[in-house]
């Protein structure tokens, strides 16, 4: 067992810190924000250039080489800096689940995944209700000879913007995967924005009639969650990674503040009882490294090992670092709720990655399922 | 010892469930469940409603114009008004500067102020905290100087309440810098439509300008607006802050947060079945009602004590830990009842930096920038490290 960098790995880290600290500092971030409307893809090709759409798939289908580590180790450089861009939905699932169900066009789709020439979604929520909703919530509906998509779907990150997506429909027992573009009618999308900068969207089918050449693959109910689990394994994963990098980040802030920050004549990090606590977060951040280094390495193991470390991640992400993030806003007294300061806007990220993906009680029950092998 | 409700209390429930009917609309009570907030002039409006009642001062003795409440009776109205979602008294004015002005002030500043607070015609901020000066607030550096009958005023106050809506600040101010920090201090009342102040928004987590940077340049204050004597401001200021401890509990609200928290829940679907039936989260509501009660019951102890004549001392500063630590976690729990939904900005009815409309449950409005909101109720009022310091220091004499 090796849980530490390779070359390659230090390289990927050193070349993204020095792309973000320059392009997403914490004032670029805000610019960003400020100029583009919501609309978060200012460094889409950037990202495309530097590899790192291409990070997570197998150089067999033109990606520079699916090695989950150096996908995360990425992810987490993206934490760190706040990056907008919705890369875990609009890179990773979709490019994931085109690679996994390999037909004639996905390879296609997959170039131009990698090079951000065209802008692909999968249409699902991020929520523990994934596997009900994807079965429930849209309908195939035939009238007059006719085939239309009807039903809505709400709370889907990373439809904001999108040239085509992908539309999981369920048929008898069959999943169908319909892959519609973006100029089509019959549908509505809906944008709200939520507390940590990002688009949620609510989605409406009312008249979309279907065509079989939309149809991309087909599939049993069973196989497609055997692969839909693997992938939103991988996607919680790489949350939980860019939450690592956050809370790094509010560590090393925090550390400073109290460093800095003087009262009484002191600091306040002079202070036995926050010196602990700064301790006990000290402690919580390695913790969050070790379950995550471990959850890359047993990632292709066996099903009930890989979910096991997953869900031992996220209840991890949705306890001890979310009450670090709340201490750390604490410390830093007034200004830790000021919207100016850095430390708040990683605060609302953290919070908002505890809620996506499942909740703390679903993963409990994930984890507490499986033995310890 | 007797925790019954008297006729004459029983009495009084109803008498606050009516006139809450008679001086607040549902449309409003509904807006405000669902995660928006009143208007200053709503605000205002129900303060005049409760003054025209005699309801106002709670907490004043009545030659000035309270109500001299039993703690039964303030608990009883603190419950019906929180299930009713009406707006929250504004504390600065009636519980702050009030007391104060009662216990310390010149007949003619009883004359000049009391009336005003007690009509809303005034609207008060409160200018503690300055940048340097947080937590370690006898550090303060605003500056006094004295010139004839007047004080000229320089400095910076930060994270002042509500300061946009303010008609007159209690301040503390340095009047001299020879003597140990907390001596040199005044607590003096100042107009805020005097020359040479500005007011600059702060814009927190949950995108609400709820505090101010409070500029003072220059500012010419009359001596008779200083309260107590010179230099003894700190004095003054010690007597303020256990009045604004004990309200800052806000056991009320809370209980009327864990209903609200229940009604999601039984609407929640977990697993197929409603939240509220799925163990772990019953469990973890479960052991925020047992908080709850256990605070409860402790101001309530505290209150009685307090009836009784002793007035509240440093064990106010407990309430404020638990209340803050609670309110928190009740705010954490709802937002993971609700979901996803809950990471949506609001549509909050009066905030410009929200949603069009809100697409989920209207329980689920604003669930989660009242998640980040609530950060402040740990840090406000005296930090929880700062209670916890004091409580050792006087309660346990450490
Ligand atoms: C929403 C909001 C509204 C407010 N409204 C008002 C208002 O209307 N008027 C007003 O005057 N002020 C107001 N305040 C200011 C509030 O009183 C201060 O924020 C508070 O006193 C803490 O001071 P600080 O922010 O400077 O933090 P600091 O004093 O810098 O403290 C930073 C951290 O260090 C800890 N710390 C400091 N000293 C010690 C110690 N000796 N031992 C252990 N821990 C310590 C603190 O607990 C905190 O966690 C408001 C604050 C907020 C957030």
């Amino acid at each position: 067992m090796n849980l530490t960098f390779s070359e390659e790995q230090v390289l990927i880290k050193e070349n993204a810190q020095k792309f973000l600290n320059l392009h997403y500092s914490f004032e670029k971030r805000r610019e960003i924000i400020e100029e583009s409307g919501g609309f978060y893809f200012k460094h889409w090709k950037d990202f495309a250039e530097l590899g790192w759409l291409g990070l997570a798939f197998p150089e067999k289908v033109g990606g520079y080489g699916g090695n989950i580590s150096n996908l995360m180790i990425l992810m987490e450089c993206l934490g760190s800096n706040l990056t907008l861009e919705p890369f875990t939905f609009n890179n990773l699932i979709i490019g994931k689940l085109f690679q996994e169900i390999q037909s004639d066009k996905t390879n296609n789709f997959l170039e131009e995944i990698i090079t951000g020439k065209k802008l692909y979604s999968f249409l699902f929520s991020p929520t523990e209700n994934y596997k009900n909703n994807i079965l429930n919530n849209l309908k195939i509906v035939n009238e007059n000879g006719k085939v239309f998509l009807k039903g809505s779907c709400n709370c889907v990150f990373g439809i904001e913007k999108f040239d085509y997506i992908l539309v999981p429909v369920l048929s008898d027992n069959n999943i169908l995967l319909y892959l519609l573009s973006q100029k089509r009618n019959g549908y509505e999308i809906r944008n709200f924005e939520t507390i940590d900068n990002m688009k949620c969207s609510n989605i409406d089918f009312n008249s979309l009639e279907l065509n079989k050449d939309e149809i991309i693959f087909k599939m049993s109910k069973a196989d497609f969650f055997e692969i839909f689990d693997y992938i939103y394994d991988l996607a919680t994963l790489s949350t939980c990674s860019q939450a690592l990098g956050i809370i790094d980040r509010m560590y090393d802030l925090t550390l400073d503040y109290c460093k800095t920050r003087k009262q009484f004549g002191k600091s306040i990090g002079s202070f036995q009882v926050i010196q602990h606590r700064l301790v006990d977060m000290h402690i919580t951040k390695e913790e969050m490294r070790s379950l995550n280094y471990m959850a890359q390495v047993k990632f292709d193991d066996k099903i009930e090992i890989r979910k096991k470390n997953i869900s031992l991640n996220k209840i991890f992400l949705g306890s001890r670092a979310k009450n670090m993030a709340q201490e750390c806003i604490q410390l830093h007294g007034g200004m830790g709720v000021a919207k100016e300061m850095s430390i708040g806007h990683y605060f609302s990220k953290i919070t908002s990655f505890c809620t996506l993906f499942g909740s703390i009680d679903y993963h409990k029950e994930r984890y507490a399922a499986n033995d310890f092998q | 010892m007797d925790l019954n409700l008297s006729d004459e209390d029983k009495n009084f429930r109803k008498e606050v469930k009516d006139f809450i009917k008679k001086n607040l609309s549902s449309e409003q009570q509904k807006k405000i469940k669902n995660g928006g907030s009143y208007t200053k002039d709503e605000t205002i409006k129900w303060q005049r409603a409760l003054f025209k009642n005699n309801w106002f001062a709670n907490n004043w003795p009545k030659t000035y114009g309270g109500c001299e409440w039993s703690p039964m009776k303030r608990y009883i109205f603190d419950q019906e008004t929180a299930y009713a979602y009406t707006p929250q008294i504004v504390p600065f004015g009636v519980t702050m500067v009030g007391p104060v002005i009662i216990e310390f002030g010149t007949e003619l500043q009883k004359k000049s102020f009391l009336p005003k607070i007690l009509n809303s015609e005034h609207w008060w901020c409160q200018g503690y905290s300055e940048p340097g000066s947080g937590s370690d607030l006898a550090s303060l550096k605003t500056k006094a100087i004295s010139e004839g009958n007047n004080y000229i005023i320089n400095g910076t106050k930060t994270w002042t309440t509500l300061a946009q809506h303010a008609d007159w600040m209690f301040c503390l101010v340095r009047t001299d810098n020879t003597s140990k920090p907390q001596e040199g201090i005044s607590f003096i009342l100042i107009d805020m439509k005097s020359k040479g102040i500005t007011v600059d928004p702060i814009i927190t987590l949950d995108e609400s300008h709820e505090v101010n940077t409070v500029y003072l340049e220059d500012v010419v204050v009359p001596k008779d607006n200083l309260i107590y004597q010179e230099n003894k401001g700190w004095t003054v200021a010690k007597y303020l802050l256990s009045h604004e401890r004990t309200s800052i509990a806000q056991v009320a609200r809370s209980k009327s947060a864990i209903k609200k928290l229940k009604m999601i829940a039984s609407h929640e679907v977990f697993d197929n079945s409603p939240l509220i039936d799925n163990t772990r989260f019953r469990d973890k509501l479960t052991e925020l009602e047992m908080d709850l009660h256990s605070l409860e019951y402790t101001e309530i102890r505290i209150l009685s004590e307090e009836a009784k004549g002793s007035s509240p001392g440093p064990e106010a500063s407990f309430l404020k830990i638990r209340g803050s630590e609670l309110q928190q976690k009740i705010s954490e729990l709802t937002l993971e009842a609700v979901g996803a939904f809950g990471l949506i900005k609001s549509n909050s009815y009066n905030q410009d930096n929200s949603n069009e409309y809100f697409p989920g449950a209207e329980y689920a409005n604003n669930v989660g920038a009242e998640y980040l909101n609530l950060r402040k109720t740990t840090i406000y009022g005296g930090s929880n490290e700062i209670q916890k310091n004091i409580l050792s220091k006087m309660v346990l004499g450490l």
